[in-house]
């Protein structure tokens, strides 16, 4: 039973977790110019350990391994590479009159976008998120959800007092 | 671009997007291709001419067929398919076609040939017409590409007779 409400309080704090990851002035989509008058993001509420592991083990971490910048710039850097690769292989087909020699250029090179982009290397980690210190985390996570709200406020009034 | 496999379901998407792409420009690029083959084909030989006990006529020649057909290969294409067929007019069809030969030619360099042969498939008659039949030989090809679309043309020779009589 008390694991039972256990489960119910980490949804909570889990909701607070991806409230904090959708925001907007961290988003890339955001526009640059508008950041300026929102204010500062409170710092986010990492769930805990045993809270992760309950409801998904995978979410162990950040779960594409990638922070918001090395998402944007793994995907710009897929679509412009692919491109490139496409007019290439076409071109130099084209030139040398082989269809064969078009096919396996691009699969060449699509196996080349696959091994840069898609495996999450650390140069797509070069922005990481700052997450509070455990122990205050700890604190946090305590609270039964309605108030987490009122936690969060305060925890941004926390930060402006530094 | 969330997560590995949500990465990789994007690239391949897309991937496989661009290929196609890629593709319906090759084929398109066959349009810019104008080609400028020949054919020649003798009768050498009536081996025989004869009614058959249904009633149709049908007759077995002895052709010399060369052609070259090295100019309709492009980059984009699998093979070409060459057919010769014997076309005549009959008071009952307006247009009679008769296959009697063909042929898959797999490269370029094959497509330049002289074969001297008997009609691969039989010449026989819907009735009893043949007799001293004025008839035309057309080669008619079917460029098929690796991706695409596929063209087809023919060149039209005119000027063939069978004989009056039966042999």
């Amino acid at each position: 039973m008390e694991c039972f409400w256990r489960y119910i309080r980490s949804l909570g704090a889990f909701s607070s977790y991806y409230k904090v990851v959708l925001r907007e002035d961290i988003s890339p989509l955001f526009p640059r110019h508008c950041t300026a008058a929102l204010s500062p993001p409170p710092l986010a509420v990492r769930p805990t350990e045993t809270e992760q592991i309950g409801l998904c083990p995978i979410f162990s971490r950040f779960p594409s391994g990638m922070d918001w910048q090395g998402q944007k710039l793994s995907e710009q850097l897929m679509q412009i590479m692919l491109v490139a690769v496409a007019v290439a292989a076409y071109v130099t087909g084209f030139m040398i009159e082989s269809f064969r020699i078009m096919m396996l250029i691009y699969a060449g090179g699509v196996v080349l976008i696959a091994l840069i982009t898609v495996q999450n290397w650390p140069l797509f980690n070069r922005h990481p998120l700052k997450w509070l210190e455990p122990s205050v985390a700890d604190e946090y996570s305590k609270e039964p959800p309605q108030q987490q709200a009122a936690a969060a406020s305060s925890g941004k009034k926390k930060s402006t007092k530094k | 671009m969330h997560s590995f496999g949500y990465r990789l379901n994007a690239l391949l998407t897309l991937g496989v997007t661009t290929l196609a792409l890629m593709c319906a420009m090759a084929s398109f690029s066959d349009n810019f291709n104008h080609p400028s083959p020949s054919a020649n084909v003798q009768v050498m030989n009536v081996n025989w001419f004869h009614k058959q006990s249904s009633g149709n006529d049908e007759v077995s020649l002895t052709l010399k067929i060369s052609a070259d057909l090295q100019s309709t290969f492009t980059w984009n294409t699998k093979q070409v398919f060459a057919f010769l067929a014997a076309e005549y007019e009959t008071p009952g069809n307006s247009l009679n076609q008769i296959s009697l030969w063909d042929s898959i030619i797999p490269s370029k360099e094959r497509a330049k040939f002289t074969i001297h042969t008997k009609n691969k498939y039989r010449l026989i008659d819907q009735g009893s017409n043949l007799r001293g039949k004025e008839f035309n030989l057309t080669l008619h090809w079917h460029v098929m590409p690796k991706t695409g679309k596929m063209f087809a043309d023919k060149i039209v020779m005119t000027g063939y007779r069978l004989p009056v009589d039966y042999r």
